[in-house]
């Protein structure tokens, strides 16, 4: 296994300044992307995984503040770069799109107006060259009728066809890297298995690294071969999807994947996570996860927990297996 | 409750909306405070007639120098300070009265009624509220009471709108579905549902308000037709040292001065307030919730 | 066991206006066409897409707007005639708990207050009693009696969801109506809930109505499964059949397009994707609502739109490719 590495993560640690107070979204992540992988982030609500693809395509909002840690891509550390330096990576070789992708568009510019500004921009061609390049874009995400939809203006888009538009935009300049925050949450699912095939077919045609963000455990298992596990805003569990998914290590991923009801069998009780989340404002020093779970023993409130290997490839922050107290 | 603490921690953390803050707390507290800090009452109230002591410039004994009749404009000044209060407080709260039934019944009953109803209050609209309450004024007649009656009738459509406007969004939020599922009936819905959650920002703006309708009280007394004299009223008093502004420009200049500062501040705070119901910012405020 | 409600021919079409005079141009019909019917103490599940009708059949069922065409009976009396007493006798019986709980719930009143109101309408109970009945209702779906005093913004979503089952179920409706129940909250929390459900159906007798498109709640809680298409029903069944042995393209479509979290699944064996998207219920195709989109469509399904096919007693499909297998 000698992947190259594309993208490596170090200690990052993220804080949100808000009105009520400092939120810690992102606490010492490290993470390693390898080339043409796809990764799934996979977490809930307040996971923190979200504020992750966000700082990974250099895209966080103004109150965010990246207090700690290194983001090495292709050998350069994206922050500590100026912001004009910065905006040369940003979206170019790094893009996103999202859950809604009526935030990758103004509404007030047709689809084609946005694809054609950036081309041009991007490459400096003429006006024609940049039509011909936003039809071909189009036909690749599998839009048909082309002509139609550059004139059409994002709400003229039912949530498919501007999903398949926003992951054309996305892919305009060429990117290396596409991080999307769950594509598919809010289309129907014969649309969303639509798209998830789409962004498969595109990921090999385009040489892609993949970043998928996701809560759906689904999705995860048809996606990526590999997969990080995120609590409360650090990396618990790390692993190829397969493993992670059939033998869980930490025990709120195991938790996790027994509390989802499947289609394929009938289930009793499903087993659900007691407790809520910790205050982010004021998580534990140690396991995030120590107070909802029945392993907890008393070393795993004490100091921060490190995230150990286990097998090649296999990383979990739990004391059960060996991590340091 | 955490709201308001978080609205002061924002405003807490500008010093132009805590300026905003700072004045308009102490025109309410100078408002409520007035006749018991006097130092000279019977000039304030403009009982007293001194010609001996007329057109003084200020002075430690007189900060704000005396009027044509020989009172001491600080003291008057203060006082009036209590009137605009009550003249803000007593328009916007009869606006809201009158504004927000009209608006709650139109927005939520619909139909024929509420279309009436909202005719009307178009009508009202399309007259400037100025010259509405200039008219009304002058057909009521001079007193505190009817200034406050003639301006309330030219404002209240306003709250009417924006009752109206909150009332239609509210009406068809899930929680007033469930109550109606639960068999809550209509009028209880009306008052325990929508009502209490299409408030927050008509209550806001009209305390916003309260800064234009002392503007607009001033104005009424400034053309003659508001609250006669000898009451400390600011634009009486300001319209008083009118005609003899260029030997004794104190007469005008100190109450003028208060109502622009008073003014001032409640625009501060609009603004500040304004910034808090950005929904950008509220984005910002729901991370929590995520 | 007897009939608890019964749909019959349901219709809703939405007139589309238009112009200053509000000229009626068209009908969106969302719901054109719907017969189903619940016993007590079972859950019978409607399932589709956004557009498929699910949503305006609830509501209607709710008395929460009118039907076009079509009658709803409760006990054999037709709930859309009811007038005075007659609604007060429904509202008692059949009860809602919707998606959003920090929608459903009037966030200025306090959670005591919240489940009270139902008992203030229908009951002649004292303020005492509510306050104990409250408390005990509380307990029932396992939340502490201090919450009582709190609003619903200062819950979590699992909690609040449990307030809104608390107060649909105050006064003892024999039908909940259940609208997309678990869709907002995270999967961790959507076990709790899923739980308490079930837990409350066999304890209370309860029938439910499950209004969702999430496939895999409906086989966790239903006995019955209905799948809808653009405002008609293409087919019904026991859960078993319809999971285990789908006869519709739709649903066979519907349930292969679920990415299943478990790697040596990863989806069921037979396949079928759906080109495109639904065609706008302004326009529906001709013949079979599903012509358009159907791998297997001939000639004859464009013509004429199937009429259920039995299947088994319990089992109907709207499809005339099964008959001919």
């Amino acid at each position: 296994m000698s992947e190259e590495s594309l993208l490596n993560i170090s200690n990052l640690t993220i804080h949100y300044h808000t009105v009520e107070g400092v939120i810690k979204a992102v606490r010492n992540v490290s993470l390693n992307v390898s080339r043409g992988e796809s990764l799934c982030i996979v977490g809930e609500s307040g996971s923190g995984k979200s504020t992750l693809g966000l700082a990974i395509s250099l895209s966080l909002p103004r109150n965010a503040v990246v207090v700690e840690g290194s983001m090495v891509y292709e050998g350069v550390d994206l922050f500590k770069l100026s912001p004009p330096e910065r905006q040369r990576y940003r979206g170019r070789e790094i893009s996103m799109i999202f859950q809604d992708p009526a935030t990758t568009f103004n509404p007030l510019f047709t689809i084609g107006e946005h694809l054609v500004d950036i081309l041009r921009h991007h490459f400096g061609v003429s006006m024609d060259e940049a039509v011909a390049r936003a039809i071909e874009l189009l036909r690749k995400v599998q839009l048909s009728d082309q002509d139609r939809i550059l004139r059409a203006y994002p709400h003229e888009l039912s949530g498919g066809m501007l999903q398949r538009a926003a992951i054309a935009t996305a892919l305009s300049t060429n990117p290396k890297v596409l991080i999307a925050d769950e594509p598919t949450t809010m289309l129907d699912v014969t649309t969303q298995s639509q798209i998830l095939e789409l962004i498969n077919t595109l990921k090999q045609e385009f040489g892609l690294t993949l970043l998928l963000i996701t809560h759906n455990l689904g999705i995860a298992n048809e996606i990526c071969n590999r997969t990080v596990v995120m609590y409360a805003g650090a990396l618990i569990e790390e692993g190829p999807t397969d493993e992670i998914l059939l033998n869980p290590l930490h025990p709120y991923t195991a938790k996790l994947i027994k509390a989802v009801p499947t289609i394929t069998k009938e289930q009793g009780r499903l087993s659900y996570i007691p407790g809520m989340l910790p205050d982010l404002r004021n998580p534990p020093a140690g396991c995030p996860f120590a107070e909802r779970c029945e392993f907890a023993t008393r070393y795993c409130n004490s100091s921060s927990i490190k995230r150990v290997q286990v097998s090649p490839g296999r990383r979990v922050a739990c004391i059960l297996h060996g991590a340091e107290a | 409750m955490s709201e308001f603490r978080l609205y002061f921690n924002l405003i807490r953390g500008s010093p132009i909306y805590l300026i905003g803050l700072l004045l308009v707390s102490s025109f309410v507290i100078i408002g409520i405070l007035a006749p018991y800090i006097l130092t000279k009452p019977a000039d304030a109230w403009g009982l007293t007639y001194d010609i001996s002591r007329r057109f003084q410039p200020p002075s430690p004994e007189h900060p704000f120098g005396t009027d044509e009749y020989g009172r001491d404009v600080f003291n008057r000044v203060l006082l009036g300070t209590r009137f605009s209060l009550m003249i803000g407080v007593g328009v916007v709260a009869l606006s809201l009265a009158i504004g927000i039934p009209v608006g709650l019944v139109a927005g939520y009953v619909g139909g024929k009624a509420g279309t009436a109803l909202m005719r009307v209050t178009d009508m009202f609209l399309a007259f400037p509220p100025l010259l509405l309450a200039i008219a009304l004024a002058a057909t009521f007649g001079r007193g505190l009471l009817n200034t406050v009656l003639a301006l309330s009738l030219s404002w209240w459509p306003w709250y009417s709108r924006l009752a109206y406007i909150q009332v239609n969004s509210v009406k068809s939020l899930p929680y007033v579905d469930a109550a109606k599922v639960v068999g809550v009936s209509e009028l209880e819905i009306m008052f325990r549902h929508v009502l209490p959650n299409s408030l927050t920002p008509i209550i806001t703006q009209a305390t916003l308000d309260i800064g234009s309708a002392i503007l607009e009280a001033s104005a009424l007394s400034f053309l003659g037709v508001g609250v006669p004299p000898p009451t400390p009223e600011w634009g009486l008093l300001v319209s008083s040292g009118w005609g003899t502004i260029s030997r004794a420009w104190w007469i005008s200049l100190f109450p003028g001065l208060s109502i622009v500062i008073t003014v001032l501040g409640f625009n501060l705070l609009g603004d500040a307030i304004k910034e808090l119901m950005d929904p950008r910012l509220r984005n910002l405020l729901s991370v929590r919730r995520v | 066991m007897s009939v608890l409600l019964e749909v019959r021919e349901l219709v809703k079409h939405f007139p589309i206006k238009s112009g200053l005079f509000g000229r009626v141009t068209g009908y969106v019909r969302a719901v054109d066409g719907v017969s189903f019917k619940i016993n007590g103490n079972t859950v019978f599940s409607l399932v589709g897409e956004s557009g498929s009708g699910k949503t305006t059949t609830l509501r209607c069922i709710l008395r929460l707007i009118e039907p076009t065409s079509g009658e709803i009976l409760l006990d054999g009396r037709d709930v859309v005639r009811l007038k005075g007493k007659e609604v007060k006798w429904f509202r008692r019986n059949v009860q809602a708990v919707f998606q959003n709980p920090f929608l459903s719930l009037n966030p200025r009143m306090k959670v005591r207050d919240l489940i009270g109101e139902p008992l203030k309408t229908h009951t002649e109970m004292s303020d005492d009693e509510i306050h104990r009945k409250v408390n005990d209702l509380l307990a029932m779906v396992g939340l502490p009696s201090a919450v009582a005093n709190q609003h619903p913004p200062s819950l979590s979503g699992g909690q609040a969801q449990r307030v809104a089952i608390a107060r649909a179920l105050s006064i003892e409706p024999r039908l909940l109506l259940l609208d997309e129940p678990t869709s907002a909250l995270d999967v961790s929390v959507q076990a709790q809930i899923l739980n308490l459900l079930m837990e409350l159906k066999e304890r209370l007798k309860l029938a439910y109505v499950l209004v969702t498109h999430d496939l895999s709640v409906v086989r966790y809680l239903s006995d019955y499964v209905a799948v809808m298409y653009l405002g008609r029903i293409v087919e019904v069944g026991s859960v078993v059949e319809i999971f285990n042995d789908p006869k519709h393209p739709y649903t066979l479509a519907l349930l292969s397009s679920i990415p299943v979290p478990d790697p040596n699944v990863k989806r069921l064996r037979r396949r079928l994707t759906l080109p495109g998207e639904p065609p706008s219920p302004i326009n529906l195709p001709h013949g079979c609502r599903l012509s358009s989109r159907c791998p297997y469509a001939s000639n004859e399904c464009m013509v004429k739109e199937p009429d259920l096919i039995r299947v088994s007693d319990t089992h109907y499909v709207r499809c005339i490719k099964v008959v001919k297998g």
